[in-house]
């Protein structure tokens, strides 16, 4: 793995509030991980599903356009995806509470 | 003479009732056939007069036959496997000539008078005709060779018929088929198996179908992973063959050697054993998983996901800078309680001028190094290029340029190690991408930002002229109209402790030229000597070097410049003379560090220096206006707001202070310590943002912003000041009244 990709990834990785980050490959298996296994299968499989729904619906609209980012809020973290053709970067974040 | 035997199956259900029809069929099939209907009529008639010896036992033959094949269907069934209906057959005709034959007597006798009467329905169909011999005659002329021998052939033949009857030569003889027991023979052959396979049609899918079909025949051989739709549809599709894939449906383009094995192993293959696909299929998923770490989209990938989680977090501070409204996250957990909240909205309104800290551009390469210089990118008022290098002559150790961006504030986006440390940097005007660094071991160097690499596009080390002391400044001038007239475009002048104003040029190498060598003066003891030159009146000069450690360009005219040296003088001098001094200031009693030309009124320019003070200067005058004592402490760095006429920053070892000069000249309004053990070394105003950024001795840029800082009226109030000192002759002693004329007159208006 490139010294840059393994900078980059500690850098995410320790920002704060980052919970983990996860890379799978196109199958959906995941590549690299921080989080422990049994989460990381949870994300990897629900993510794709629904990045391979998402991406489907905005081909759908438009086939020349494609989906780029994908961010999901909920109450307690942020799952940010950015799909490319052969993976998957996935990156949960805590919300933080503004004062 | 052909040989025809005819067989019209009749569809005929053996009853009485049918059995008329039977009758007539096999009647009008004598009638109808199309071969010798002699003899089909000889075997109806010889089968209608009853039994006879020869057909005795034929019938009786049949009838033995059809007995036993009446109960098995399926040998009739394969006899006459043309045939539609299961009850049709040669025996079932022959059988049923036999039937007709015995209940042709039955019926007969059954029928009454009545059903003589009856109307009856006959349907007459035709069905298939099976043929099942069919010798065809051959006609020869009579004039062949073989006539004859056809001709007694046939005459033979005759005979033989005519003789047939009574003769020895043939005897009737019976056959009986042995009916073998039936047997059970069971097959089992392997499951079928079934699969289904299923697709939705996409619009998607369609478009990129087409678009890969298009592009098939110029695409590379490329190790492209593929999506697990895609294999699974591939491997149901094709289950055996090993060499196709390359115009599978609705998949990727390519058709590359690695591709197609992995199709072979993941694909059921007769041909592989188990292990053998588990092996190579791991491996290959290895492969496939080191090139997606090493691709280039992932790390594109990283760098916006790095920026995403940096916006979740500085999303507050950034609207803030922006001058955006903070909006709370709705979603987040409330905490506070009600007395807070009372208290909150109060305070910030109260509190007056003040600095509220927002980040700080920090990571760990640049923790412990001095800030030194920062400059803001003229395209995108986002990017800041910030020089970290050390200012003691013993503390030296490598510089490094970081390019950060506001949207990372926790790494920056570019990093340019070099080999003295930095001490002054400018981005250029009109390009761009190209930043200006000088060091503390006098070279000059220019990078691309752009590029990605780090070595500089150009550096000073060859050049004659370099400097031989450190750069203290840089700045990128636009010149429409040079000294030498030729000159267009932009130039960079830089200055150093050696002495020289150099301007340097990217016209084949890199270019130098001295604008000015900076002499000393003595310091002014009689006021008629204000210029001295060979020390006659004053002070013997070790070096007639003066250093120089700041210079500031006019906006309005490229031409002229002002330059602070090391013992306190300001000399303003233009690029046309490179002798001698268009003017000198007299004032600061220190090293002058830093000279502003203010960015509202075109005569009025600000120095702080190593004497604790920071003066305001005209242009046409030769002592200062006004004087700011704050602290006891050397001024590194002043800085004119870039919104208000009448405020500047300035920043000494101890503390940030922002001045106001329609507040308060004596004092200036916002004082803020950073935290102890940190010394300030630089300050920035930010050019689209009410923020500002100093810089610090343990590597940290942070960015405050400006709160309630009036700036409405403040240009016309330092017009009106101007003025009033104009009239005024400057004299030392009145420094203090005129100072406080005009403090009264700012204040009344």
């Amino acid at each position: 793995m490139s010294s840059e990709v393994e900078d980059a990834l500690k850098r995410i990785q320790h920002m704060k509030d980052v919970h983990g980050t996860i890379i799978i490959n196109a199958e959906g298996t995941p590549v690299k991980t921080t989080l422990d296994d049994s989460t990381t299968l949870q994300y990897a499989a629900l993510i794709h599903q629904l990045t391979a729904t998402a991406k489907g619906t905005i081909r759908e609209m438009d086939p020349q356009n494609d989906l780029t980012f994908l961010r999901i809020r909920s109450k307690k973290h942020e799952i940010m995806v950015s799909p490319e053709k052969g993976f998957m970067l996935i990156v949960v974040q805590n919300i933080t509470e503004e004062k | 003479m052909a040989l025809t035997l005819l067989l019209c199956h009749c569809s005929f259900i053996v009853d009485p009732t049918t059995v008329k029809q039977n009758q007539s069929k096999i009647f009008a099939a004598g009638e109808s056939s199309t071969g010798t209907p002699t003899d089909l009529m000889s075997q109806a008639s010889i089968y209608q007069t009853g039994v006879t010896s020869f057909a005795a036992p034929f019938t009786r033959s049949l009838f033995g036959t059809t007995l036993s094949h009446q109960s098995s269907r399926s040998s009739r069934d394969s006899f006459a496997e043309e045939i539609t209906e299961p009850t049709t057959g040669v025996t079932n005709i022959v059988s049923g000539l036999a039937d007709v034959q015995r209940k042709h007597a039955e019926v007969r006798e059954e029928l009454s008078e009545a059903d003589l009467d009856k109307i009856v329905d006959i349907t007459l169909t035709e069905s298939e005709m099976i043929w099942l011999l069919d010798i065809t005659g051959t006609c020869a002329s009579q004039e062949t060779d073989e006539a004859e021998a056809i001709r007694a052939k046939n005459q033979k033949y005759t005979e033989l018929c005519k003789a047939r009857d009574g003769n020895d030569r043939y005897a009737d003889r019976g056959m009986q088929t042995f009916n073998d027991a039936p047997k059970h023979k069971d097959v089992q052959t392997a499951k079928v198996e079934h699969m289904d396979a299923g697709s939705i049609a996409t619009t998607w899918d369609l478009y990129d179908t087409y678009n890969n079909e298009v592009s098939e025949g110029t695409s590379t051989a490329e190790i492209i992973p593929e999506d697990a739709e895609s294999d699974t549809f591939e491997a149901a599709e094709n289950k055996s063959s090993s060499d196709v894939k390359n115009d599978s449906m609705g998949s990727k383009s390519g058709g590359s050697e690695n591709k197609s094995s992995m199709l072979t192993s993941s694909s059921v293959d007769m041909d592989n054993t188990a292990e053998e696909q588990d092996k190579s299929k791991q491996e290959h998923s290895k492969a496939r998983d080191e090139a997606i770490l090493e691709s280039e989209d992932l790390v594109k990938d990283l760098f916006v996901m790095e920026r995403v989680v940096t916006l979740n977090i500085y999303q507050a501070k950034q609207a803030a800078y922006r001058g955006l409204d903070i909006l709370p996250d709705i979603d987040a957990v409330k905490e506070e309680t009600p007395e807070e909240q009372k208290n909150a909205p109060v305070d910030i309104a109260q509190l007056g001028p003040n600095l509220d800290r927002l980040w700080a551009y920090s990571c760990l390469l640049t923790k412990g190094r001095n800030v030194s210089c920062m400059a803001w990118n003229q395209l995108n008022p986002d990017l800041l290029a910030v020089g970290y290098g050390q200012f003691g002559f013993t503390e030296q150790k490598g510089g490094i340029v970081c390019c950060w961006s506001l949207k990372n504030p926790e790494y920056p986006e570019r990093v340019f190690q070099c080999e003295a440390g930095v001490t002054a940097l400018d981005y250029s005007l009109t390009n761009e991408n190209l930043l200006a660094v000088g060091m503390y071991n006098g070279s000059v160097a220019i990078y691309n930002v752009r590029a990605s690499s780090d070595e500089p596009i150009l550096d000073s080390y060859e050049s004659r002229g370099k400097h031989g002391a450190p750069v203290w400044q840089l700045q990128w001038i636009d010149k429409e109209k040079g000294s030498s007239g030729e000159e267009k475009g932009e130039i960079l002048v830089s200055i150093s402790t050696d002495g020289r104003v150099t301007q340097w040029q990217i016209r084949k190498g890199f270019e130098c030229a001295d604008l000015m060598k900076l002499k000393k003066l003595a310091k002014a003891t009689k006021k008629k000597d204000k210029e001295s030159k060979d020390g006659q009146k004053g002070e013997a000069f070790i070096s007639r070097q003066a250093s120089g450690l700041c210079f500031d360009f006019h906006s309005g005219d490229p031409n002229i410049y002002l330059a602070g040296t090391e013992d306190g003088h300001i000399h303003k001098c233009s690029c046309s003379y490179n002798e001698q001094y268009l003017d000198s200031y007299d004032g600061h009693t220190g090293a002058v560090y830093k000279l502003r030309w203010s960015p509202f009124l075109p005569d009025v320019f600000l120095s702080c220096s190593a004497d604790w003070s920071i003066r305001l200067w005209i242009q046409n005058r030769i002592k200062p206006v006004f004087n700011f004592f704050s602290s006891t402490k050397s001024v590194m760095d002043v800085c004119w707001s870039p919104t208000s006429a009448t405020v500047f920053g300035c920043v000494n070892e101890g503390a940030v202070e922002i001045w106001d000069l329609a507040v308060n000249t004596l004092d200036p309004i916002i004082v803020s310590v950073p935290a102890p053990g940190v010394k300030l070394s630089c300050l920035l105003f930010a050019s689209n943002s009410n923020s500002l950024l100093v810089g610090d001795s343990e590597g940290q840029v942070s960015v405050y912003q400006l709160r309630n800082i009036l700036s409405s009226k403040t240009i016309r109030l330092i017009c009106c000041q101007i003025s009033f000192i104009r009239p005024y002759q400057a004299s030392e002693d009145h420094i203090t009244t005129r100072m406080s004329c005009i403090a009264s007159l700012l204040h009344s208006h």
